[in-house]
């Protein structure tokens, strides 16, 4: 008795505390190991003097983090030596955890180096961590609304459940991803690497169709989740633009199913030449089994840049096609010796979060935080939360340092430039013939894209 | 015909694991009398403990069965019966629900925390991909084992149960437990038996089904509720119909999508419904089996009659909690805590059906979705009509879904409101605009839509906010407690005891059952419609069936026989996330104690209130006392509105004064002796109330009916005290316990 006394006084106890201490404003910059932050100049625990980040560059940025005089506290999320952002994920949640835990550690490690060379404008870089948990975005964005500068470098998969709330107060994002389409084309952000609801980076299917010419016979599988849905729509309204016939336009279950062999056999009758899956990775590796099973494959497999994720070459290699790849604006890890920012990456990665996971979104919401630093830094004494959006969205052909294609910071415009990666048994390789590069390793080209003109159910932004 | 044949082919493969998930659903059942809900917890467990084995350290798959089927499994089931299940066999039908509801929470969490997901975890199926020919299509070993294995488990549970000895005393252990030890059995070894198997065969079924799944914890855990059709159509009896449902729900899943088209809307992910209808179908169609597990003695629920004084002071006590609240919280807590008291609100309709009408209902949260998308469609601005019709609406719902489960019981009642969840969830609120004539239906659009809160005069914060929804529980609770305490009420309690006797007594329970569901479902509705009016934006994930167990699992926990327990509910749903964010470290933890306290309620099936206010009962029994406390806790909240002391410290006053409050009063009953309360009904009193004397006089708490106190406990000095007076004896205190 005096037991279960125990523990309802504890619970009591521990809710208590927990409302209340809530209110005192602290926040946590989670978990992360992150080294203190030394004198000036003066790296922490350096082996590689003399390597780009130790001069604070990070590949073809230079001085990303400087001293300087910071100037008046003109918005929220500033202080005379602090300036504090947050970064969105879903890493808390019960149903996915650890879902786009890779976005925060690349906050983690980037607020260590760049504190490390004087901050932001000589304000100490202070990381949010904001844990939507899949359900409490609208909550998160309430809290940072109060003590955050702007959202930097994170996403939600349900990012329009704050209503608005986050336009309303005056806080503006920066963010690694953007799902929803509301969020898509939302007020007062600047994508870094956009992800546009009326403009469509149909670079692979391009390509795709040039080398399997068949290819036009274009079968979906997805998943209905307000992400995925609109994607295929999209997809839909590209095959139109590009002569494609959609034959094959199914959905399966959220929760996964326990066949997939009836709809490799649908695929198969119905003539279906180009696939894409449109959802989560394990899925894909379970279909993959099944098409193996019957003996049959698409001529070739399109999947989104999500897809592009160590578990899924690991678990899926053995059972992957000959012809399954992806546009990507990034690069491979491998291509670390040709690519100097990606080798930047990983030793930010190595040196400032070891136990930190490095992925595509990570890259991506790095991408969020430099582009932040060079906007703010642009800015200079005069800093404030209009000004760095508007700088941020006048780096036209914004490439992160050389980590990804070049690109039109804001929610307008799909990039042109892309790469291919093949997915392979042995990992994800660049490929290079598919990708016929005429930048460096990308191939930019205008008919890389495609407008669309459907009704997504959104307001198409203002350029 | 030969696209007929593939399809036939592929959805006897589905069924082959359908089939051995749905055999030892119905083997657990039959020789425990609980419908575990856990199944697909153990056997998600299984498949990763056998990737661990085979996979991860490289065993050969042999070995690797034999470990898992044979060492591993057994040891959880053994331990599940003798650690949760053990002190559950006089519960009542809703701990029962519950516990096995908390198991599978706390087993998804204990997967999550031993095999972190996000680690990549290739699984091969046997023999990899090779496949043998049949009739033109190929088949992979895999799906032949998988077969062969459900065809073996059926024919070999069959012989066990109803040919064997084991098997006898298994489901003798659960006909009538009494009457069984009296004829030399162990029901205890029969149990350990029984949930040893029931485990082993749920993890072969994880283990066949990973390689197609995925070695997902989420997905693996769900997976069996597909099974539930095929477990009904065998009426949870017979293994061989078992078998028969599941070749009938895999076949008609594989011809739906050969042949079903999918252009229009509706049509479009209908499939997915088609296991879930078809366990409705078969719930309201077929006879049910005889309701197993209920021995001819079942611990006392009580349900307290609630003094109107007592309930105005908790209302009152609520409200000022509110107030308080709002002045300490920021914006964005006050926010947080808005959505603790709309979930409160919600569980709060769970009360009048559950805890005092006994109707097991697994779709609250699905009713409140209904409100919340109701509202979001018609209460644009915060309109009082939207707020209406969303009430309104959702109690019309509420009686549609009672209508045709009004002559089932206990888990059958239970499954068919989770397969109307699970309908809402797969199904419709998955739906795209739709046009019906010419409206426009539009549920949930591309994915969420935005619910604006009600607009109400004079609030204008979210501080505000967060008393008025005080304010709205509070007089929920009143209307809750004047339920309970008019003849309503009586009729429901009377519906819960026995609803033969009742319908005897001239009892319409059609109409009573009726009602209590029009009235609940309008209740979840309304705090739907504001539940989603503090979320902003609302998807279908926000009321899933997923989101509905843990409600029902917090609420019996909490009490459901009082708004106690719903309002647990609310604090520990919304609040639980609150604490990892103070304490990361807790995450862990938190994944697994919702699980946990569903499984202590083995010991207290009244839940955490019960337990509490038998503790507090000697704090209330002395007033000087509690005069003291009242005046200590006033002083600490004073202190913080002062600003004189910060939160942590707040709470850790707070609890320290009741804490420090109950031991005195419990010290002081160990020294100088209890106070007994004379002024109780004398024993023998017609209706003797057990909840009028807070746990004074005879039969102290709920644990015994009166006759058997001394019988099945000791006495308690209370009760030899009253003892001796009535019988004119010397008093013999510090006899008994």
């Amino acid at each position: 008795m005096r037991r279960r006394h125990a523990i309802a006084v504890l619970a009591v106890v521990g809710l208590a505390s927990a409302a209340c201490t809530r209110a005192e404003g602290e926040t946590e910059v989670g978990g992360g190991a992150a080294p203190a932050v030394t004198e000036e100049g003066a790296p922490a625990g350096s082996g590689t003097t003399g390597s780009r980040l130790d001069q604070g560059g990070f590949g073809e940025l230079e001085n990303v983090c400087t001293e300087g005089q910071p100037g008046a506290t003109t918005d929220v999320g500033l202080t005379a030596d602090e300036i504090r952002l947050g970064t969105v994920t879903d890493k808390g949640s019960a149903e996915r955890p650890g879902l786009t835990q890779e976005m925060y550690d690349s906050a983690v490690a980037f607020a260590a180096w760049c504190n490390e060379h004087g901050g932001i404008g000589g304000r100490t870089v202070v990381i949010d961590d904001l844990d939507a948990k899949l359900f409490d975005y609208g909550q998160r964005v309430g809290e940072a609304c109060q003590q955050d500068f702007a959202l930097v470098g994170g996403g939600a998969v349900f990012d329009s459940q704050d209503n608005g709330a986050r336009v309303d107060c005056g806080l503006i994002n920066l963010p690694g991803y953007a799902v929803t389409p509301q969020a898509r084309v939302a007020d007062l952000q600047v994508q870094p690497v956009p992800n546009p609801v009326y403009s469509f980076a149909s670079a692979g299917y391009r390509w795709l169709l040039g080398k399997y010419p068949e290819g036009t016979k274009l079968g979906v599988l997805w998943v209905n989740l307000d992400g995925p849905s609109t994607v295929r729509a999209q997809l839909v309204e590209m095959a139109e633009h590009l002569d494609m016939e959609v034959v094959f336009d199914e959905q399966y279950r959220p929760i996964g199913e326990t066949g997939w062999r009836g709809y490799v056999q649908k695929m198969r009758d119905a003539g279906v030449t180009a696939f894409e899956m449109i959802g989560e990775p394990e899925n894909m590796v379970a279909l993959q089994q099944a098409m193996q099973t019957e003996g049959w494959y698409p001529e070739f497999t399109h999947l989104q840049p999500n897809f592009f994720d160590a578990k899924f070459a690991e678990e899926g290699g053995s059972s992957v096609s000959e012809a399954t790849y992806m546009r990507s604006p990034f690069p491979t890890f491998d291509m670390a010796d040709e690519v100097p920012a990606m080798a930047d990456y990983l030793e930010l990665m190595e040196r400032y979060n070891p136990d930190g996971k490095t992925a595509m979104l990570g890259m991506q919401g790095l991408s969020a935080f430099l582009l932040f630093a060079t906007a703010a830094n642009a800015c200079g004494a005069e800093l404030s939360r209009q000004c760095v959006l508007d700088r941020a969205a006048a780096q036209a052909g914004w490439t992160a340092g050389g980590l990804h294609s070049p690109q039109t910071p804001g929610n307008l415009v799909a990039t042109e430039c892309s790469l291919a990666i093949r997915v392979t048994p042995d990992g994800f390789e660049y490929d290079e013939e598919l990708t016929d590069p005429n930048e460096g390793v990308f191939n930019c080209d205008p008919a890389n894209v495609v407008e669309l003109t459907d009704d997504y159910g959104v307001a198409k932004p203002a350029a | 015909m030969d696209q007929f044949l593939q399809a036939t082919i592929t959805g006897l493969a589905t069924a082959a694991i359908l089939a051995v998930a749905a055999s030892g659903l119905v083997l657990t059942y039959t020789t425990t009398g609980i419908f575990n809900f856990a199944h697909g917890a153990v056997g998600m467990l299984g498949a990763f403990a056998y990737w661990q084995v085979r996979f991860g350290w490289g065993w050969p798959a042999p070995v690797a069965l034999l470990v898992v089927l044979g060492l591993l499994a057994p040891l959880l089931g053994v331990v599940i019966e003798r650690v949760v299940m053990r002190g559950l066999y006089d519960a009542p039908e809703s701990a029962r629900v519950v516990v096995s509801i908390g198991l599978l929470a706390a087993l998804l969490g204990v997967g999550l925390w031993v095999w972190p997901p996000d680690v990549a975890r290739p699984f091969a199926r046997f023999w990899g991909n090779e496949s043998v020919p049949v009739l033109g299509v190929n088949v992979t070993w895999h799906d032949v084992i998988a077969f062969a294995t459900a065809v073996a488990l059926a024919v070999a549970l069959r012989i066990l149960l109803f040919r064997s000895r084991p098997g006898l005393a298994m489901r003798a252990a659960v006909d009538d437990r009494p009457l069984a030890m009296l004829n030399g059995a162990r029901p205890h070894r029969s149990a350990m038996l029984a949930w040893a198997i029931g485990c082993t065969t749920a993890a072969v079924a994880g283990i066949l089904v990973a390689p197609t799944v995925g070695l997902s914890h989420v997905n693996l855990t769900l997976m069996i509720v597909n099974a539930y059709a095929a477990a009904m159509i065998g009426r949870l009896r017979s293994l061989p119909l078992t078998f028969v449902g599941a070749v009938a729900v895999g076949l008609l899943d594989a011809y739906a999508l050969a042949y079903l088209p999918t252009d229009s809307v509706l049509l479009s992910q209908f499939r997915f419904a088609i296991p879930v209808i078809l366990l409705f179908v078969v719930l309201l169609v077929l006879p049910h089996g005889k309701l197993r597990g209920h021995s001819t003695r079942t611990t006392r629920e009580t349900v307290p009659r609630p003094p109107w004084l007592g309930s105005l002071g908790t209302a009152a006590l609520f409200v000022a909690a509110g107030v308080v609240a709002a002045q300490i919280a920021s914006g964005p807590d006050a926010v947080a805590l808005q959505k603790i008291v709309a979930v409160a609100i919600i569980g709060l309709s769970l009360v009048p059906l559950v805890g005092f009408a006994g109707q097991l209902s697994l779709c609250q949260m699905s009713f409140a979705g209904i409100g919340a998308v109701l509202m979001a469609h018609h209460g644009h601005g915060g309109s009082l009509t939207g707020l209406a019709v969303a009430t309104v609406l959702t109690g019309v719902v509420g009686a549609i879904v009672a209508l045709p489960t009004l002559r089932m019981a206990g888990i059958y009642l239970a499954l068919a409101t989770a397969a109307f969840a699970m309908l809402l969830d797969q199904w419709l609120f998955g739906l795209a605009d739709f046009d019906v004539g010419s409206t426009r239906i539009s549920i949930f659009g591309t994915g969420s839509v935005a619910v604006d809160q009600l607009d109400v005069p004079g609030v204008d914060s979210a501080q505000d906010m967060l008393v008025f929804l005080s304010v709205v529980f509070a007089v929920l609770y009143l209307g809750v407690v004047a339920v309970r305490r008019s003849t309503f009420g009586q009729r429901l309690l009377a519906l819960k005891d026995s609803p033969a006797a009742s319908a005897t007594l001239g009892i319409n329970t059609t109409l009573v059952r009726l009602s209590v569901f029009t009235l609940s479902a309008a209740m979840a509705g309304f705090g739907g419609a504001l539940y989603g009016g503090t979320l902003g934006a609302i998807s279908p994930q926000n009321f899933a069936f997923v989101q509905s167990l843990p409600l029902l699992l917090l609420g019996v926990v909490g009490g459901i026989g009082t708004a106690a327990g719903a309002l647990v509910a609310g604090v520990l749903i919304g609040g639980l996330p609150l604490l990892v964010d103070v304490a990361p470290w807790f995450e862990n933890m938190y994944r697994v104690l919702p699980g946990t306290m569903g499984i202590a309620l083995g010991r207290n099936p009244n839940g955490i209130a019960a337990s509490v206010r038998e503790g507090v009962a000697p704090l209330r029994r002395r007033p000087t006392l509690l005069a003291g406390t009242v005046v200590g806790v006033a002083a600490v909240v004073a202190l913080r509105l002062g600003d004189v002391i910060d939160g942590g410290v707040f709470a850790l006053g707070l609890a320290a004064e009741l804490v420090a409050g109950v031991l005195a009063a419990q010290f002081l009953d160990a020294r100088r002796g209890p106070v007994s309360d004379l002024t109780a009904p004398a024993v023998g009193a017609a209706g003797h109330d057990p909840a009028l004397g807070t746990g004074d006089g005879l039969a102290d708490a709920a644990d015994v009916p009166l006759e058997w106190a001394g019988v099945d406990r000791p006495f308690t000095d209370v009760e030899v005290a009253t003892l001796d007076r009535v019988l004119g004896l010397e008093p013999s205190v510090g006899a008994g316990r």
